[in-house]
């Protein structure tokens, strides 16, 4: 049927040097369909090109096995340049001489002897490859931003400013996420909230933006361009509309003044009414009343709230709700979570007051925190003379912790000691760490800063123990560069503990139907090329949940998914490969076998009817926007009714049978291998 | 008796029933055939006993509205697999499960009468009385019974809605993995000749796939012809592609009705090959298929802490 034309390249000496092209060349004229074949020094070039471009209108191709590299590399150069040519793209095919053959051998007559069985299979493959057509998707030009972290609000206001509707879901009564809580940041030390609250505003009045805060998604259904989400509005009991963010309420409610309910943005360290509005800056600014906690939900009387507001906005009866919206890209930027505070028994964490996290000292020396700025022992109320960091709490110890750095924890150490200096004069850090890892701009420098100018004195070792020896803590460690064991009477401890991921991360993952790593961050569907893809198209990732990093990187990253969605939105219709799985309705039993082995739940249940609308049968049916052709339903279907388009049944059967004759030739039996054992 | 023709003659005017699927005798000695209950008088022919040897549940499909069935426990374990596997619509079921203390193998009784002709036979509990041209005799039931009954320990079916007796628990069962493990013993050139021996003799009727509960395919792959996964004809290396395909095929899903091993001409030990499955699938995963409806069938689903160990 075929007339293939077969053009090996040399890929300069890359093949050349250990296949002999030549040979191989002349070997596939002669193979069964083949009507031209070529050797060439560089295929990919645009000389190349054209000659694939010339042959296939002068030897009326209509099957092209280009034998030279990876299909990861050049495929879509080749299949692009057959488009100009007028000649379906699916028809071009290519052999791998280079990543599976001349790269991995180094004799030269076996390897050639293994590129020629190599395009021998590809030609019997495109012998019977089919033309296929790309197939389109509309788009709904809107995107869903979860979580209102710095990333978020970032990839949101990106979007947005790119004309583009987006909705913003967060769990919390605001967004802001943790950078809301620090106070300077390195490497430049400029306020935190100083340079956030801007954007928390602009996202709140932008007019392309919906914010859903105190929310959470439900349920995602669809596929890229065309997500369908719920979203689970947690009742505020307060009416966004009426209230003015007076704050009255959360001044006169009973509940917090003995500090029974303690305030999550202040880590715990001061008391919160049941009414209440996060932090001054918050975005929106209503509260919220935590049902759990308030006196009228859990006895039936109080209602002071309800009686001191002006604007009666206070409405116990508010129900959480559900909406709906539809959209055609979802971003995730829920960030993260701290390790477990009381994990590490050795270091006294919850036993010893003066043991405290490092966002607890964040929220210390803030000037809206607990404490007003001063950095005071919890235990007594009095500035601390020695202050102790360890770095790596949980980070980097597989044994007891997580395996990975949380990357952060080098430089903010770095920063708390300079903030100490400032706001403590007087004060000594000391601080235990394995290494110093300041790879970004201007970092080391600031650590260096904080060494030499703010007099912060590095210890490298880790801590074994800290003990309680009268009014002071008895940090116990081991210098590793002097080898001597070290002891530091210290009045305050803070541990830097590891980032790990959100709680619930697994769970929002399931329902997106994205992939998640052994950590539960999620996984970006290249390392280095598609760093904020998913592989579940269009969606998207920013800021800590993808991986522990800081403000610059979550930034980054939140413009680039921002980027990527804006890209989804430039087009009519979605173009898509057609490279994905169809089912043969007429044998397909519907036993739905495929549907969970789908990781992108392309598989749906359909009914056959007949023209008076009795069911004739079930059968599974794969949507097409969402099919990856990923192929794990057509190798689980028993009686094979799945096609994989481009990969079909038939062409690996062939491609399979083809290389089988050759080795059956030498190929001991079953039989012999048994007896050889 | 009586119970079943009483419940039948219920059921059969309920006006949501189409109808009711049992046994009826059939014409051959120590026969028994499936029946199609219709009106009430219909119900009056209906038998259960231990020649009830077939399957019934593929039946289920044949009808558009709602039917009544008499399930033994085999018959319910593969009931538990088609609804798992969508093949068959729960509301348009109705399960009348019947305990099980073991079916008879009809080969086996052939043998035993040596030949003479049969006129007439009849079960009573554990004891079935076969009228000879002249003369009777009676067998043990236990003596007769097909090979995966002894071990068995299912004889209260996992599904009904009503059920004809209490339900029974078993206890002091022989092992049923024992052949399956004393095959593993062998060294690897023996097992693979004794296969190679059975599979060898295999005339690829395919009545196994036809009787199989699970085996409802539309399209075997055996009948696929784009491509021809395997030669057709009648040789030791398609036979054995044939086996081992189809073993893989019910991995995880065989619920040992041994309905392969009774229906084979051959005497091919199938069931062997389906226990072999049946174990790995239990040792992987803890689960042995036709149990338990809710239990989702770990071959076709995925979670994350799924065992791995076993790739190598
Ligand atoms: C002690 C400390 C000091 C630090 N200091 C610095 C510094 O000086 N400089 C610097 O660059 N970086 C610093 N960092 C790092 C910085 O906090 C992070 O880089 C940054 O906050 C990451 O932003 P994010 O948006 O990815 O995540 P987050 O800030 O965690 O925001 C995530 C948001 O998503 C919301 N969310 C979570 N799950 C859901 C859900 N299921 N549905 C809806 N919403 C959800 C959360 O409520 C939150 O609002 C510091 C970190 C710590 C712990
Ligand atoms: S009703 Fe609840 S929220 Fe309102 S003041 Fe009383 S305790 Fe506080
Ligand atoms: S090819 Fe992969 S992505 Fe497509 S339907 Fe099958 S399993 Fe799903
Ligand atoms: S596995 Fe095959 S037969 Fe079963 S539903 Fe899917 S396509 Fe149909
Ligand atoms: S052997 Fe496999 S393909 Fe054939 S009917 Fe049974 S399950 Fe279907
Ligand atoms: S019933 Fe027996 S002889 Fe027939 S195909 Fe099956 S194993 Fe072979």
């Amino acid at each position: 049927m075929a007339n293939i034309g077969v053009f090996v390249c040399w890929c300069g000496s890359n093949i050349a040097q250990t296949v002999d092209v030549v040979a191989v060349a002349k070997a596939a004229s002669e193979f069964k369909d083949v009507v031209y074949s070529v050797d060439y020094k560089y295929m990919c070039s645009s000389p190349g090109q054209n000659m694939m471009i010339d042959a296939i209108k002068q030897h009326n191709l209509d099957g092209v096995v280009i034998a030279s590299c990876s299909p990861r590399m050049h495929e879509s150069t080749f299949r692009s340049a057959a488009v100009l040519a007028g000649f379906n793209p699916y028809m071009v095919e290519m052999a791998n001489l280079r990543e599976h053959c001349s790269w991995v051998h180094d004799n030269r007559e076996e390897a050639t002897k293994k590129a020629i069985e190599l395009v021998r299979m590809i030609v019997a493959k495109v012998a019977r490859n089919a033309p296929l057509n790309k197939i389109y998707v509309p788009v709904t030009k809107r995107a869903l931003v979860i979580g209102g972290g710095i990333a978020g609000i970032q990839a949101a206001l990106d979007i947005a400013n790119g004309g583009v509707e987006v909705i913003m879901v967060e769990k919390e009564p605001s967004i802001g996420g943790h950078m809301s809580q620090l106070d300077e940041t390195f490497p430049t030390l400029d306020c935190s909230q100083c340079i956030l609250t801007p954007r928390m505003v602009e996202v709140a009045t932008h007019k392309n933006i919906t914010l859903y805060a105190y929310s959470e998604v439900d349920s995602v259904e669809g596929f890229v361009g065309n997500f369908k989400v719920k979203i689970k509005r947690k009742a505020k009991c307060v009416i966004e509309e009426l209230c003015t963010g007076c704050g009255l309420c959360t001044q006169k409610c009973p509940v917090g003044k003995k500090g029974e309910v303690m305030n999550e943005f202040e880590v715990g360290m001061a008391p919160r009414p049941a009414i209440y509005i996060p932090f001054p800056q918050a975005v929106p600014n209503i509260p919220v009343i935590d049902r759990e906690n308030c006196t009228y939900f859990k006895t039936g009387k109080c209602g002071v709230c309800a009686k001191v507001c002006v604007a009666k906005a206070i409405d116990f009866n508010q129900k959480d709700e559900i909406v709906e919206e539809e959209v055609g890209a979802i971003i995730v930027a829920t960030g993260y979570d701290l390790y477990p505070k009381d994990s590490y028994g050795e270091y006294g964490y919850g036993k010893f007051k003066d043991v405290i996290s490092g966002l607890e000292f964040e929220r210390m020396v803030s000037a809206s925190g607990p404490t007003k700025g001063k950095v005071l022992r919890p235990s007594n109320g009095k500035p601390p003379k020695n202050v102790v960091f360890i770095k790596c709490v949980g980070s980097r110890d597989e044994k007891h912790g997580i395996s990975y750095c949380s990357k952060i924890c080098c430089m903010y150490t770095a920063k708390h000691a300079m903030l100490l200096h400032h706001k403590c004069p007087g004060a000594k850090a000391y601080i235990f760490y394995m290494d110093i890892r300041a790879t970004g701009k201007g970092y080391e420098e600031f650590v260096k800063r904080a060494m030499e100018e703010e007099g912060a004195v590095y210890i490298r070792g880790r801590v074994s123990r800290i003990y309680k020896r009268k009014d002071h803590l008895v940090v116990v460690g081991a210098d590793t560069l002097t080898g001597k064991p070290v002891e530091v009477e210290a009045d305050l401890v803070v541990l830097a503990t590891a980032i790990i991921a959100k709680d619930g991360a697994d769970k929002l993952a399931q329902i997106l139907k994205i992939s998640y790593d052994t950590h539960n961050f999620y996984n970006e569907a290249h390392p280095k090329l598609r760093p904020v893809e998913t592989n579940t198209a269009g969606i998207f990732l920013a800021g800590c949940c993808q991986a522990p990093k800081d403000i610059p990187d979550s930034v980054s990253q939140g413009s680039a998914a921002a980027s990527k969605a804006l890209a989804l939105f430039s087009k009519k219709e979605l173009e898509r490969e057609p490279l994905i799985s169809r089912v043969n309705e007429e044998f397909c039993v519907g036993c739905l076998a495929c549907q969970p082995v789908c990781p992108y739940n392309a598989i749906e249940e359909k009914e056959i009817r007949d023209r008076k609308g009795n069911l004739i049968k079930k059968v599974a049916h794969i949507n097409e926007g969402l099919c990856m052709g990923c192929g794990a339903c057509a190798v689980t279907c028993r009686s094979g009714c799945i096609i994989l388009e481009g990969f079909t049944n038939n062409q690996i059967f062939e491609q399979i049978n083809t290389f089988e004759n050759l080795i059956s030739k030498f190929e001991p039996t079953p039989e012999e291998t048994v007896a050889k054992k | 008796m009586e119970d079943i023709i009483n419940i039948a003659r219920e059921l059969i005017k309920r006006d949501d029933i189409e109808a009711i699927i049992g046994y009826e005798k059939g014409r051959a000695p120590f026969q028994t055939v499936p029946f199609f209950a219709r009106t009430p008088e219909d119900c009056d022919k209906l038998i259960m006993n231990s020649l009830c040897v077939n399957n019934l549940v593929s039946y289920i499909n044949q009808f558009s509205g709602k039917v009544a069935i008499f399930v033994k426990p085999c018959d319910a374990k593969a009931l538990v697999g088609l609804l798992q596997e969508h093949q068959i619509e729960r509301e348009k079921l109705h399960i009348i499960g019947i305990n099980c203390q073991g079916a008879l193998n009809p080969k086996k009784l052939r043998n035993a009468i040596k030949g003479r002709m049969v006129k007439d036979w009849s079960i009573n509990g554990d004891k079935i009385k076969v009228y000879y041209e002249s003369g009777e005799e009676e067998f043990n039931i236990k003596d007769f019974l097909l090979d995966k009954c002894p071990a068995c320990d299912t004889r209260t079916p996992p599904i009904y809605d009503e059920l004809l007796g209490d339900e029974i628990k078993t206890a002091d069962l022989p092992e049923l993995l024992a052949r399956v493990k004393e095959l593993e013993k062998l060294p690897a050139a023996e097992k693979q000749q004794y296969w190679n021996e059975h599979f060898e003799r295999c005339l690829r009727c395919y009545a196994c796939v036809k009787i199989c509960p699970l085996c409802y395919c539309e399209r075997c792959f055996v009948e696929n012809a784009s491509p021809q996964w395997i030669d057709k004809s009648n040789n030791l290396k398609s036979n054995k592609a044939f086996h081992l395909i189809r073993a893989y095929h019910l991995a995880g899903r065989c619920i040992d009705c041994g309905e392969c091993d009774r229906a084979c001409p051959m005497d091919i030990p199938l069931r062997e090959l389906n226990l072999k499955m049946r174990k790995s699938v239990e040792e992987h995963f803890n689960y042995v298929p036709g149990k338990d409806i809710d239990v989702p069938p770990p071959l076709s689903t995925f979670k994350k802490e799924d065992p791995q160990d076993f790739i190598r």
